[in-house]
């Protein structure tokens, strides 16, 4: 622009000088603020603080790895109301004792076992046994007060300790291993299919079938699901066969399928919706159609047979078990 | 208006009456003005500062890693499942006054208190539901029986023994004062000078006690009171029969019941069963089946009582002139009898009445043969002198009564007597030492024997008592008492059954029982239970086990000995009633506090009275007319006077009181008692006021001619009658929905009803199917007494992203017939959702939290309302309605939450998430029902600065006493949060994942909730609605059920069912004539009643929407509701309505 000073100075506002200090403390005091956002942003969504990690000394250095892992103690060995209640129940120092009891100590008749009758590890142990008095604990896993929690609700429906507590059986010294924030709850709420196992797999922390164990897991608990029906379902898309079990060993042939009235081409469709695929028939669509032909959901269910995967062994036990994770709020707040 | 009531006005209170601004405020706000100001006591400043000091201190505790301790049993018990409940029979005796329970213990600390399901005494109900471990069934209880596990946790229990060194009390231990007593040698000279003075048991164990105690102290005496007896009705028996006999009532096939002063479903004995007999005599579906009317009741008495709230008549009387009409009740039933056939009711309106009452206890309703039926019986209340008792017993026995028998007791002194000898030795100065078992005679024993001065005169006093109270503190030991929860203790029941009362908890402080304490004095050492055990005779061990399993000795009730004839008592005037009289009478009300040991008791303390509505204080009930006559308005101060001794109380007006009688309840204004009731060395205000100076052992019950005047001091009650009002007359776009809240009509409009859906002819066809009682159709739907004609509200249903389950969907259903308002379910709700006390103070503000609430309706004759005169209604009568959350579906609530924190769950809960919520109180104030409550304190930790009674006064260790209460599966809510009733969603999910892991489905009934457990007529059912046999779903169906507020349209998934009335048509009723003046007219004239079909299609005749079927089912509203849209046409309809409804 061509300028004429002058003008320039008439018409034209110009900062005075202190602006620029003024500029300055903004730029700092706005970085100020936004590192305190971001430190305080960061600290309160830190897994630490979340209490990931929290891992208190106990006062009897109990071992879950030797216990747990390598004697394969199941867990509900001690926690033995866990599949009962909602509480899985920190073990009386009497279950210690059955085992580090020591000889000369008979209980109702039997004779406990001396398991390192002498370590100084067990000193609190042998004293609670003693007087009476409990071993205090510290506690691992807390919820909030307002939160329920059932472990009974859990473990009954196929849901592994291992998905909310980790590894125990590779833990020396107990931790909390997951968030159990809300969120996460909810994650597994909302799609449970790979969180679930069947039930008696729960105490099996290490439990990963893959491949070849993971069609002989699926096609054990499609029998059980189906009894009858289990491994009934061979043929591909072109030649569909139902095979059908009579309830004799072994004996299993091709026919017609209307032996049991639970199986018959009717109801066949509904059963399979009510015992494989359940609520998600998007599942077995395979033309989009928004319907599922008979072709279809056998073709499903033999792609599931073949090459199965833990979402699809999630799916049939969630339908299996009539599992309905529920995601009413008075489900965990009362 | 439903068909009965049609000449009536409702009206809450008298604020209501008069639309004070006070009552306006009410209804027109959420909660009164001033709500959100702090507390008293503190000034902004230090508010401020306190806040400050508390974010920053949130802000600290707020680090994470808080190390806690779990502490597992070093040998758990077998079978014992930490966090899991057991439930325990035990029993709990309170001065002779039994009560079989059933306690809910959480990790061996009781928390929940039911009714015993076997026990008679205890609603005996079968066991509900087909799943027995899931849910357990619970027997009925009364408000005092839920709320005594409150008192096991009372901070002001002592902790030990005490000593008085000086003026001051040191702590001992049980040893110091054994040697203490070993000193005293009490069995010098075989007990000379030894005085035990104790409550009366009916305890076996403590009775063979005795008697070796008498072995071992042959010169001792030993003396029972209890201000809460029934001396008067023993000694009427006995002078009646010759010998010592209790009544027992069987109310189940009641045709008519005149009550005397008698509160059967209320303060009675035996109320538990009385109540289930009085709600099984009025289930209209079942008498309409058997071909019988429903129980017709008459509460003749001079206080409001829940049975006369409940009775068909009730007429006001004077206490004192009631046996002068019973014995003139007696004539006229000799009369009938001599007749031989009812004699017609002539004359004044009294006369007619106690004709007509004649009549009905000696025909019966059905008017059959004299004696035939033998349902109907006279009860007297327990204030009545023995003469009146005895008049009774003889008219029971003119009539031929069956519903009442008789059952042996042992003889016994009387209260009354014995504690009169007692200050006799006491004052010849020869008591060298004294021990009071239980009980606090300084506070309530009669004021004319000076007990306070004669006690000073025993040398060495020693009191056992669970805490310290007005006695101890002037004895010089104080021995520490268990509470029944922690020992083993025996007693009878008022049928006679044995019952065993076991511990479920060790003493939590260090105590004994009396069996403990009485085998201490006699020098033996077995333990409590082996001396309970003993009083059970050779019981085989399984027996034994059995017993203390079922909480009772099965069968050992007793059976009914045969009477002789009865003698008339002499020198009752029959014609004293109805002479003119206008001395003033005071009556010393039976009381929620017992005898005043449930002082303490903070949950007793707030519920609001069945009547008054009060909370925190014993006022003198006085009708509005003898209140003008002592010059006394509503919260102001009267002096009542008694041989020279005076009380100053305040005065609240009950229309329907009787005149000239002032009513007021015992067991109030203790001084000593602890940081609830009173306590003068802490610096809290006793609460209400004790009533011992004005009464004597000539006037116990009742006093006639006393002085009372009015002193113009002003003294605020805190009465919960107007908050949370709900507005029926609305403003004027809601005219248009008028609707009225309770329901009722006569058993004949039902009897009719009933004829007309099942066909003219059923009445001689036999029973009915209960759908035969229902048409299909549910749009089409009839209604009794007929009141579809709502103009619904036309809404849109919330958008859900989710289904309704199909598997469960909740409702619950409240029989209006039945409910009797006797505040049990608030109790019961308090102690199972953690409801947190707030006290007076609060309570005055309009914020107590009771999460069910017993709204109170009184109905007064239309010829005194269009006067003005209202309050010169003699007989006003009143209804009560038990409002709790509805769980609508398109929940109002839900729609202006901002965090959702209020939520529809997909079983139709309307969910509270407590830890969401940020306060705004909008879900409160859009809450139609008024039902949402909010914690603007912290009630639950009351150690705040905040000025509660409380606050402050307790230790950090008291506080921890006082929160084992707390039930676990409920959180407890911190202020700033609201709360609600959640149809005890714990137990709901309790059980569904109960069910679910056993693998038996569970039954439509199998959950309940503690309001229905607890009710004694069973007036609650809640349940599956999807389970259509279930209860909840068959009471939905049924014809007299009624959604509140239906044109709302929200769908609400508690209903009401209608109450039925059975009012004799005969019966005088008293009317403002056209000169002004009261005149009576038969009851049909009065309420002149439109047929079903009448009243069905035209009643309010407004017309302009009474099309039936006008519901929300139907769909759009159709536009051409304009006429109801438009605002001027509302405006109109809706002040033509009110003035309608006032017709």
């Amino acid at each position: 622009m061509a300028t004429d000073a002058n003008t320039t100075q008439l018409d034209g506002f110009v900062f005075p000088a202190w602006v620029n200090k003024m500029v300055l403390l903004g730029l700092a005091s706005a970085g100020l603020i936004g590192g305190y956002v971001a430190t305080v942003g960061f600290f309160a969504t830190h897994p630490k603080v979340i209490n990931v990690g929290h891992m208190p000394e106990q006062p009897v250095p109990f071992s879950h790895a030797l216990h747990a892992g390598k004697l394969k103690l199941d867990c509900r060995y001690c926690h033995n109301t866990v599949d009962k209640a909602a509480h899985a129940a920190i073990p009386p120092t009497a279950t210690c004792g059955n085992c580090h009891g020591g000889k000369d100590r008979v209980k109702e008749g039997a004779t406990l076992a001396a398991v390192h009758l002498k370590s100084e590890k067990l000193t609190k142990v042998r004293e609670s046994l003693e007087s009476g008095e409990p071993v205090e604990w510290l506690r691992v896993h807390e919820l909030p007060g307002f939160v329920y929690f059932n472990h009974s609700a859990h473990v009954t429906r196929g849901v592994s300790c291992v998905e909310c507590h980790g590894r125990i059986d590779k833990m020396e010294v107990v931790y909390q291993a997951k968030q159990l924030s809300m969120k996460w709850c909810l994650d597994c709420h909302r799609n449970p299919d790979e969180s679930l196992r069947p039930v008696d797999q729960v105490t099996n922390l290490g439990w990963d079938p893959q491949g070849e164990e993971l069609k002989k897991v699926y096609d054990e608990e499609l029998e059980k699901a189906f009894g009858h029906l289990g491994r009934s379902v061979v043929g591909d898309s072109n030649d569909l066969r139902l095979f059908y079990y009579d309830g004799k060993a072994g004996a299993s042939k091709a026919g017609e399928f209307a032996v049991n009235p639970l199986v018959n081409k009717q109801n066949l469709q509904h059963v399979f919706a009510e015992k494989i695929f359940g609520e998600d028939p998007k599942l077995a669509d395979g033309d989009g159609s928004g319907d599922i032909s008979l072709a279809e959901a056998l073709l499903y269910l033999k792609d599931c047979r073949s090459s199965p995967t833990r979402k699809d062994l999630g799916v049939l036990l969630k339908n299996a078990y009539k599992i309905k994770p529920k995601q009413n709020c008075s489900t965990c707040h009362r | 208006m439903s068909t009965a009531e049609s000449k009536q006005v409702i009206f809450r209170s008298l604020d209501d009456l008069e639309e004070t601004p006070e009552f306006r405020q009410f209804v027109a706000r959420e909660f009164p003005e001033g709500v959100e100001n702090p507390p008293d006591g503190v000034t902004r400043r230090r508010w401020i500062q306190l806040m400050g000091a508390s974010a920053v201190l949130a802000g600290v505790s707020g680090c994470r890693f808080e190390n806690k301790k779990i502490t597992p049993y070093a040998f758990r018990p077998e079978d014992r499942v930490p966090g899991d409940t057991r439930e325990f029979a035990t029993t709990i005796e309170w001065a002779g006054a039994v009560r079989p329970m059933y306690v809910t213990s959480y990790d061996s600390r009781p928390i929940k208190v039911d009714g015993n399901p076997l026990h008679e005494e205890s609603g005996g109900s079968v066991p509900r539901g087909r799943q027995a471990q899931a849910v357990a069934s619970k027997g009925t209880s009364d408000l005092v029986s839920q709320a005594s596990v409150l008192d096991l946790y009372d901070p002001d229990r002592s902790r030990g023994c005490l000593e008085k060194v000086g003026r001051e009390f040191e702590s001992r231990t049980w040893a110091d004062f054994a040697a203490a007593v070993g000193s005293l040698d009490l069995a010098a000279s075989g007990g000379e000078g030894f005085v035990v003075l104790s409550e009366p048991t009916t305890s076996k164990a403590v009775s063979a006690l005795k008697d070796r105690f008498a072995a071992k102290y042959p010169k001792a005496r030993w003396f029972d009171y209890s201000p809460v007896n029934s001396d008067n009705e023993a000694a009427g028996l006995k002078a009646a029969f010759g010998k010592s006999v209790l009544p027992q009532f069987d109310l189940s096939s009641s045709e008519v019941v005149v009550c005397l002063d008698a509160d059967p479903l209320g303060f009675h004995a035996s109320s538990l069963k009385n109540s289930k007999g009085w709600a099984a005599s009025r289930v209209p579906y079942s008498a309409r089946v058997a071909h019988r009317p429903i129980g017709r009741y008459y509460s003749i008495e001079s206080q409001f009582t829940i049975t006369g709230m409940n009775a068909d008549h009730r007429w006001p009387m004077k206490s004192s002139v009631i046996g002068s009409f019973a014995e003139s009740l007696r004539l006229q039933v000799e009369k009938v009898r001599e007749a031989g056939n009812p004699i017609d009711p002539v004359g004044s309106a009294e006369e007619q009445r106690v004709a007509i009452l004649a009549n009905e206890l000696v025909y019966g309703i059905n008017d059959i043969t004299p004696s035939s039926s033998g349902k109907c019986v006279v009860m007297v209340g327990a204030n009545q002198p023995a003469e009146v008792h005895q008049v009774a017993a003889v008219i029971n026995e003119l009539i031929g009564s069956k519903l009442v028998s008789y059952v042996s007791v042992p003889e016994s002194a009387s209260n009354l007597g014995s504690i009169g000898e007692a200050v006799e030795v006491l004052d010849s100065g020869v008591v060298e030492n004294l021990l009071l078992i239980g009980g606090n005679p300084l506070y309530d024993a009669p004021a004319e024997l000076g007990f306070g001065s004669v006690l000073a005169k025993a040398k060495n006093k020693i009191h056992f008592s669970m805490a310290a109270n007005e006695t101890t503190y002037q004895c010089d030991w104080h021995a520490n008492m268990a509470h029944p929860f922690e020992v083993w203790t025996d007693s009878v029941a008022y049928d006679g059954s044995h019952c065993v009362g076991q511990p479920m908890i060790d003493p939590l402080f260090d105590s004994k029982s009396t069996v403990e304490l009485l085998a201490m004095l006699v020098g033996e050492s077995k333990t409590g239970m082996e001396l309970v055990r003993g009083a059970f005779g050779d019981l085989a061990e399984t027996d034994w086990f059995e017993a203390v399993h079922d909480g009772f000795v099965k069968g050992s009730a007793s059976g009914a000995t045969a009477v002789s004839q009865p003698v008339v008592p002499a020198g009752l005037d029959a014609a004293a009633w109805m002479a003119e009289d206008d001395s003033i009478e005071v009556v010393f009300t039976p009381s929620r506090l017992h005898d005043g040991r449930l002082a303490n008791n903070a949950w007793i303390q707030e519920v609001p009275d069945s009547v008054t509505k009060v909370t925190w204080d014993n006022p003198a009930v006085v009708n509005p007319k003898t209140a003008k006559a002592l010059g006394a308005k509503q919260n102001e101060k009267i002096k009542i006077e008694v041989d020279g001794r005076t009380v100053e109380a305040a005065v609240f007006i009950q229309p329907g009181q009787a005149e000239n009688s002032i009513g007021i309840a015992i067991g109030y204004g203790r001084k000593k008692v602890g940081h609830i009731g009173g306590s003068i060395e802490k610096g809290i205000d006793p609460v209400g006021v004790d009533v011992g100076p004005l009464r004597t052992s000539e006037g116990w019950g009742m006093r006639n001619g006393v002085k009372a005047t009015g002193t113009g001091s002003r003294y605020r009650l805190a009465s919960t009658q107007d908050h949370h009002a709900i507005d029926p007359t609305g403003k004027a776009e809601i005219g248009s929905r008028w609707s009225r809240l309770i329901y009722e009509g006569t058993w004949e409009s039902y009897e009719e009803f009933a004829d007309t859906i099942i066909g003219g002819e059923s009445k001689s066809e036999g029973a009915k199917s209960y759908s035969e009682l229902k048409p299909d159709e549910e749009e089409k739907r009839e209604h009794w007494p007929g009141h579809h004609h709502l103009h619904f509200e036309n809404v849109d249903p919330i958008p859900r992203e989710w289904k309704y389950s199909d598997e469960f969907k909740w409702g619950m259903s409240i029989d209006l017939n039945k409910c009797t308002g006797c505040n049990a379910c608030v109790v019961a709700c308090q102690a199972e959702n953690n409801i947190g006390v707030v006290g007076k103070d609060e309570v005055a503000r309009g914020r107590e939290l009771h999460w069910i609430r017993i709204d109170r309706y009184m109905a007064a004759n239309e010829t005194y309302h269009n006067a003005g005169k209202i309050l010169d209604d003699p007989e006003p009568r009143i209804r009560t309605q038990p409002v709790a959350c509805h769980h609508c579906e398109n929940a109002p609530c839900e729609q202006v939450c901002p965090v959702a924190a209020t939520v529809h769950s997909d079983e139709g809960l309307n969910d509270m998430v407590y830890n969401r919520c940020i306060g705004t109180r909008y879900c409160g104030n859009n809450c139609p029902y008024k039902v949402r409550r909010f914690n603007y304190l912290n009630y639950s930790d009351a150690v705040t600065f905040v000025k509660y009674p409380w606050a402050d006064k307790l230790s950090q260790d008291d506080i921890s006493v006082k929160k084992l209460v707390n039930n676990p599966e409920v959180s407890i809510r911190s202020r700033g949060v609201m709360e609600k009733c959640s149809y005890c969603v714990q137990r709901i999910q309790n059980g569904k994942i109960k069910a679910k892991a056993s693998g038996v489905p569970l039954g439509g009934d199998d959950i309940t909730t503690a309001c229905q457990d607890c009710c004694p007529t069973q007036a609650i059912s809640f349940g599956n609605l999807g389970d259509k046999n279930s209860q909840v779903s068959k009471n939905h169906q049924d014809v007299r059920s009624y959604v509140l507020l239906e044109e709302l349209n929200i769908g609400q998934r508690t209903k009401y069912m209608a109450r039925v009335i059975n009012p004799n048509m005969q019966w005088p009723v008293y009317v403002l004539g056209e000169d002004g003046e009261p005149t009576f007219l038969r009851y049909d004239q009065v309420f002149k009643e439109p047929s079903h079909h009448g009243a069905h299609g035209s009643h309010d005749g407004s017309g302009d929407h009474s099309e039936d079927g006008d519901h929300s089912k139907d769909g759009d509203h159709p536009k051409d509701g304009d006429d109801h849209s438009g605002d001027d046409h509302s405006k109109d309809g809706g002040e033509k309505h009110e003035k309608e409804e006032l017709k």
